[in-house]
């Protein structure tokens, strides 16, 4: 049989062109679908892994999706409709760990969430370098934010402008990178976390003073003794730092502050169903959610379309199957001089057919090759891109 | 090797004439030319002798084999084992090189096999023959000659005892005829072989031991 696959290499070193048009025709019907249903399961299985893994969530009244979305997978655009009153409340009810959620805006596209030291311990989430933010203005960044933006602990991060030609409205704030989370295959991983009161200020809803005696001196028009007087010249950020910290507070009572949502992780099964009882019977402007339900629904509704494009591959490929069983055919019939030859050479018996199937065993082979490279390049990479695809075909 | 030809008769498949010899005995080690017109049955002749096809009537004995009774898998081994073929149109393979082209039977055949030993009789024979050089090189980029050349090496490479020869000087100018006649000659008597060579050229007939003309031997019946 050797012989079989020498003449059938050579063949196909040959026809190379016709060879690589093969393999990678068939690396592509093999690979696409593969891939898809790689992918899609391996999205599946993150996303309803985050669900399971946040028992409930709190919101004001509206989408479900939106308020789990937007609680536990930092993705969307809700409002922050809680407020810290209402984490009280469920604090009061003695029957959840909590931890808040502030989504306060985003650094490189990133979002930036206030929540409390609880939620890491809570989401069993390790630092890997540095340490936990401890004070007003520090960080800690996911694995994939620390690895995309080239930041490492002590490094200095800023927000995003909300809005560039809006003199009045939030400047970025500049904050320092206190510690970076170990990979936890979740949306942690592209998040950056920080304390309420960091992400308060961040939103806007909290600033501090600069203390103009140490301002540069290009900014200051008049000092004397006890009066410094300052040009218009309009800063580009903020930058909390030690030396200004104590400058920083907040609009509005503690109670009034603003949180996107509670993550609420009731102490058993009873007291699930006693906290969602009580939302429902006492907070009628709120809600409160298992996120497996709306995720189970999303995840039904995004596989149903995916089962429509499965059948469309399915129909595609028996076209590309028929394409290249027709250039086989032609090939096959462009051979039978070699096979006539062949037979007058006293070829072994089936021969035509040994040559034929071993050289498509060889392109198939490496089309399988070609295949198992793809999956495995697009796999290492592609879960997060489908698992954003998911998240952003909902919103 | 011996043949003896015996009330032969081949019909195709339609056709209302029988073709084939009554007695023909061609001595071991002969070389022998056919001759003819065009569709008196040199070339089915041949076929049979190789036992690629066979006889509805009549015996045809190589050696001490009984052609026309061998099985499709003695045919074959038969023709592997024994028999040397050289073709009008060479019979070369375009995606092989011609080193590879004369080991193509060799890797074709049941049990045999490409050993560095064949390799380097390959390489020998392709010396005898003036084509060494050519060895690395395509079909399509050799002169007709080395392409006949080549042929021949493939034909006696495996020492058969049986050549047989469609042709082989067809289209090529009188000089080159000649060369690649006293070359297939050559190699015929190195190996002691029968020779029947199907021919039109009349200026080789002198180099053959015996010339036949296949359409008074053959005895076309109704």
């Amino acid at each position: 049989m050797s012989g079989i696959f020498y003449l059938a290499l050579r063949h196909i070193r040959y026809h190379a062109l016709r060879s690589l048009t093969f393999v990678l025709v068939v690396a592509t019907l093999i690979t696409i679908p593969l891939l898809g249903r790689l992918l899609t399961h391996a999205a599946e299985v993150r996303m309803l892994s985050r669900a399971e893994a946040t028992p409930l969530v709190y919101g004001a009244k509206g989408s479900a999706l939106e308020l789990v979305l937007a609680g536990a997978y930092f993705r969307g655009s809700l409002e922050a409709n809680a407020t810290m009153a209402d984490y009280r409340w469920l604090l009061s009810t003695k029957l959840a760990q909590l931890a808040p959620i502030h989504w306060a805006g985003s650094s490189a596209t990133y979002p930036i969430i206030g929540t409390d030291i609880e939620y890491l311990s809570l989401r069993s989430l390790e630092v890997a370098e540095g340490r936990k933010p401890v004070r007003v203005g520090e960080v800690v960044l996911g694995a994939e934010v620390a690895t995309a933006l080239r930041l490492g602990v002590g490094d200095e991060i800023l927000s995003d402008a909300e809005q560039a030609f809006d003199l009045a409205g939030a400047y970025p704030v500049g904050m320092t990178v206190s510690g970076i989370l170990a990979h936890s295959n979740s949306p942690d991983d592209g998040a950056i976390l920080t304390d309420l009161k960091t992400s308060w200020i961040v939103a806007g809803f909290g600033h501090g003073h600069e203390d103009l005696s140490t301002a540069v001196q290009s900014s200051i028009l008049k000092q004397s003794e006890d009066l410094v007087t300052a040009n218009a010249s309009l800063p580009t950020h903020i930058q909390i730092t030690s030396d200004n910290l104590d400058s920083f507070h907040l609009h509005g009572s503690d109670e009034t502050q603003l949180l996107t949502a509670v993550l609420v992780f009731p102490d058993d099964v009873k007291a699930a169903a006693l906290i969602q009882g009580r939302v429902a019977d006492q907070r009628l402007n709120h809600q409160i959610i298992r996120p497996i339900d709306p995720i189970g629904v999303l995840l039904e509704n995004v596989f149903a379309v995916k089962k429509v494009l499965d059948r469309v591959i399915v129909a595609l490929s028996v076209a590309a199957l028929f394409a290249l069983g027709l250039v086989l055919a032609l090939s096959v019939q462009m051979r039978s001089r070699e096979f006539d030859i062949a037979q007058r050479l006293g070829g072994r018996k089936g021969l035509p057919a040994l040559l034929v199937l071993g050289e498509l065993s060889l392109l198939c082979l490496a089309a399988l090759a070609v295949s198992a490279a793809l999956v495995g390049v697009v796999q290492s990479a592609g879960t997060e891109v489908i698992n954003a695809w998911l998240l952003e075909v909902v919103q | 090797m011996r043949i003896r030809v015996q009330n032969l008769s081949y019909r195709y498949p339609g056709s209302e004439y029988a073709l084939g010899p009554a007695r023909l005995e061609v001595q071991s080690g002969e070389s022998v030319a056919l001759t003819g017109p065009s569709g008196c049955g040199k070339t089915t002749f041949l076929n049979l002798l190789s036992g690629l096809m066979k006889p509805d009537a009549g015996t045809i004995t190589v050696g001490e084999v009984e052609v026309e009774m061998l099985t499709a898998a003695q045919a074959r081994s038969f023709r592997a084992k024994k028999v040397g073929h050289v073709f009008q149109d060479f019979g070369l393979l375009d995606y092989l090189s011609a080193f590879d082209n004369i080991l193509y039977p060799h890797r074709i055949s049941a049990g045999r096999h490409v050993t560095t030993e064949l390799k380097s009789k390959a390489e020998a024979l392709a010396q005898e023959l003036g084509v060494s050089g050519q060895l690395a090189r395509r079909p399509a980029q050799l002169s007709h000659g080395e392409r006949q050349r080549i042929a021949i090496c493939r034909a006696v490479l495996g020492e058969p005892k049986l050549l047989l020869a469609d042709e082989p000087t067809g289209n090529l100018d009188p000089e080159t005829k000649r060369r690649i006649m006293d070359v297939l000659m050559a190699e015929q008597k190195s190996l002691q072989a029968t020779m029947i060579t199907v021919t039109h050229d009349h200026d080789l007939l002198p180099l053959f031991d015996r010339v036949i003309d296949f359409s008074e031997l053959a005895g076309v019946a109704a």
